[in-house]
């Protein structure tokens, strides 16, 4: 009978574990769908054989392990890829912002350039008139709006640069917090020898977030991450997490503050931190201010041409030429001209078309303004104004594109990273239904054992009778 | 590898997304015409496609400036030609008082009409056009005859037009070059009150003596006349010449910025069928399970 109710006992954790093992498979086909789930499996293992009677016979079955598949260089992969994607990919919209600034299409700044040299020159045909005169100014001034228009818009990308910053702040701090009070759990779970598996998928997926938009960098320990700034600053340190803050600097730009401590903060600089934060604080502190230099420089040069020509002629009422453009006096009056640029005359009779102080029909001073637009020295000694203003677009474009192209390929490899990840660790529907049937086996053979093992107990009391 | 529903789906996802967003880029280029409309379509066409059409902006206006030089010339010559025609009447005059056989009074009416003839030379070289008188050089407010003796208040300033990249013509005579002195130590009006003077007084032999200096100065105008001839000629051929740049340029331009319709609407089509079968595939996917095939 001994052996019997032990036989008994086995056909019991045969029948149990085949229906956790049900369950387990129900649990993956459940979470087919989930982001960033990997797969459990049930680990059997027989239950320690005991001596019976001179043999060592099998006590049954058990689980003892819920074990979650996972490979830890294809999910470091992901985290690595997932910081350069968020760095290329938040590039893409400030930089068709940008796009838009420098427009390839009929109406821009080009043209400005372009359209004001031609008014010199229909002024060269018709030196005294009135009209040609006229326009000449409202050309000037056009120009000198456009290249408002453009630094305006450029801050407003800026600008538009800080909301999404400062929006992206808001939502990382409770990332940051939850994988600190995830790492307490994990490593609480885990050293009493279970196995946290639900939790490790939400925390891979939580520093896979903090990768994209940061760029951080993770070690593990004891079944706790540290998370860094690509900076080495870190962001999470065993259960406890820092916070980014925002800050206004002194041209209105939002910085990041890192708060390490109640009283210790560190400023980041775009360098020091990576993904997406990097990505849109490079355009910000980087793209945009080397092309408004770049404007500022072209603005410039171009008023300091055109004064230089202007003043050396003589205008309607034979009076030596004034400045063209107004210039001020600085120890640095580049910076911020092509805000700055306007007309400096408003009286028609102003413009300087003559070169002596002959008469009105002199036309020399207005051709050698209108020769300065095909002048391939007047900047830097190497190019054109318009020619220059073609470079600042194509740096726009080569950079837009790169961006793109980058972003797309980074795309492209993280569609491979994580199908190969999910070819180890996702649910397989045709899989679990497989091991569905497995055990459904299993256990409808464990019933069968069970009910043998009744019929001989039943013979056995009926022995007796 | 091992296929799960998720890796199938996402490369599904993943090529049905970037097929459709090749499709987008395709129709807006057919839509549009223009293979380049922002800055990354194609970085190294920018400088090209801007300098193309600040050339064609600059050919438009060169064309608008020789038409003006075009006008000023034709405008000049109309005035050479009265001159030239003055002139010649002048010299017939002073050929007819030169016969011998008039008398005094004959000689002072011929000295009469010689006066008008000068009186008419006057009034061309100070006609204006505009508002502009033609021969002051750059003083074009100032009338460039006046007073007796009559004097130049005018300048001798070159008025050029730029017809080309560096290229200027004059297109402007000034009275120096006209009615000034042509190496006979008198201008034109000296010479003419000299024969009027002569005719005035009958002396048919003093007025004869100008002959010569008649003829240089009538050459002097004739030379300046067929200057402005051929400088109308070359402002002619300089405006086909344009043309044809302009037609290169626009030619250029297109060829950097727009889609060529018959390549895109082929590529277009090929990409909608590429789309197509994505979709059908993905259709496909869902169709093949094993719980089909279970019981």
């Amino acid at each position: 009978m001994a052996g019997l109710m032990s036989a008994l006992n086995a056909g019991k954790t045969s029948l149990r574990t085949s229906q956790k093992a049900v369950e387990i498979a129900g649990n993956n086909i459940a979470n087919v769908n989930t982001p960033g789930y990997s797969r459990q499996k049930a680990v059997f293992q027989p239950v320690p054989s005991l001596e019976l009677r001179g043999f060592f016979i099998g006590q049954g079955v058990n689980i003892n392990n819920i074990a979650r598949e996972h490979d830890v260089f294809l999910t470091r992969q992901i985290h690595d890829k997932s910081g350069q994607l968020g760095e290329e990919s938040s590039r893409a919209a400030p930089m068709a912002e940008l796009e838009r600034i420098f427009s390839v299409a009929e109406n821009n700044l080009s043209t400005e350039i372009d359209r004001f040299f031609d008014s010199w020159k229909q002024l060269s045909a018709n030196p005294a008139g009135q009209t040609e005169r006229q326009i000449v100014l409202q050309r000037g001034d056009l120009l000198a709006r456009s290249f408002d228009d453009a630094v305006t818009s450029l801050r407003s990308a800026q600008r538009n640069i800080n909301a999404s910053i400062e929006s992206k702040i808001t939502a990382i701090n409770p990332v940051l917090q939850e994988i600190a009070d995830l790492n307490l759990r994990i490593s609480t779970v885990e050293i009493s020898g279970q196995s946290a598996n639900s939790d490790r998928d939400r925390r891979d997926m939580l520093i896979e977030q903090v990768s994209r938009e940061l760029g951080a960098t993770y070690y593990e320990e004891n079944g706790k991450v540290s998370l860094q700034l690509p900076g080495g600053q870190p962001l999470v340190q065993d259960t406890s997490a820092m916070s980014l803050e925002p800050q206004l600097d002194a041209d209105l730009n939002l910085q990041l503050v890192l708060r390490t401590g109640p009283n210790s903060t560190t400023e980041l600089k775009s360098h020091m931190v990576g993904g997406e934060f990097r990505g849109l604080m490079s355009v910000r502190d980087e793209v945009i201010p080397e092309r408004m230099a770049e404007l500022d420089h072209l603005a410039f040069t171009l008023a300091k041409e055109v004064n230089e020509i202007h003043t050396d002629g003589f205008d309607l009422d034979g009076a030596g030429g004034l400045d063209f453009f107004q210039i001020s006096v600085g120890p640095d009056p580049e910076n911020g001209y092509a805000k700055a640029m306007a007309v400096a005359i408003t009286d028609t009779a102003k413009v300087a078309a003559g070169k002596g102080n002959t008469g009105i029909g002199d036309n020399r001073n207005a051709l050698n303004l209108a020769a300065l637009a095909d002048d391939l020295t007047v900047m830097d000694g190497n190019d054109s104004f318009t020619g220059y203003f073609s470079k600042i677009t194509s740096k726009v474009g080569i950079e837009a594109a790169r961006a793109q192209t980058s972003a797309q390929g980074l795309e492209d490899a993280m569609v491979q990273i994580r199908n190969m990840r999910d070819a180890t660790v996702g649910v397989s529907l045709e899989e679990e239904m497989v091991d569905l049937m497995q055990y459904q086996k299993g256990f409808e053979a464990s019933a069968k054992f069970l009910a043998v093992v009744d019929e001989l107990m039943e013979s056995l009391l009926s022995l007796k009778r | 590898m091992r296929a799960t529903l998720t890796t199938t789906y996402r490369s599904l996802l993943a090529n049905m997304t970037q097929s459709n967003t090749r499709l987008e880029e395709l129709r807006l280029q057919a839509a549009t015409g223009k293979k380049v409309t922002k800055p990354s379509d194609d970085p190294s066409a920018i400088r090209p496609m801007l300098n193309a059409r600040g050339q064609i902006r600059a050919s438009d206006r060169f064309l608008d400036t020789m038409g003006i030089a075009g006008e000023r010339l034709d405008v000049l010559d109309t005035h050479l030609e009265r001159v030239e025609s003055v002139m010649v009447r002048a010299k017939e005059t002073l050929v007819y008082a030169g016969n011998g056989s008039l008398s005094e009074a004959d000689l002072k009416t011929l000295g009469n009409q010689m006066q008008l003839m000068k009186d008419e030379l006057l009034a061309l070289a100070n006609s204006s056009v505009d508002g502009k008188y033609l021969f002051s050089g750059f003083k074009e407010d100032t009338p460039p005859y006046s007073g007796d003796p009559v004097a130049y208040a005018g300048d001798n300033e070159a008025f050029e037009l730029e017809i080309g990249p560096g290229e200027k013509v004059k297109v402007n005579l000034t009275g120096e070059e006209v009615f000034g002195d042509p190496g006979t130590g008198k201008d034109m009006w000296q010479l003419f009150d000299n024969m009027v003077s002569a005719l005035d007084v009958g002396d048919a032999a003093a007025a004869l003596a100008e002959m010569d200096d008649l003829d240089r100065a009538a050459d002097q105008m004739r030379s300046q006349r067929s200057r402005m001839g051929n400088l109308a000629q070359r402002v002619d051929s300089a405006k086909l010449n344009m043309e044809d740049v302009r037609i290169d340029m626009e030619a250029m331009l297109s060829r950097y910025e727009d889609a060529d319709l018959v390549e895109t609407i082929t590529n277009m089509t090929m990409q909608e069928t590429a789309f197509k079968a994505a979709l059908d595939i993905t259709s496909r996917v869902s169709r093949l399970s094993i719980l089909d095939y279970m019981r």
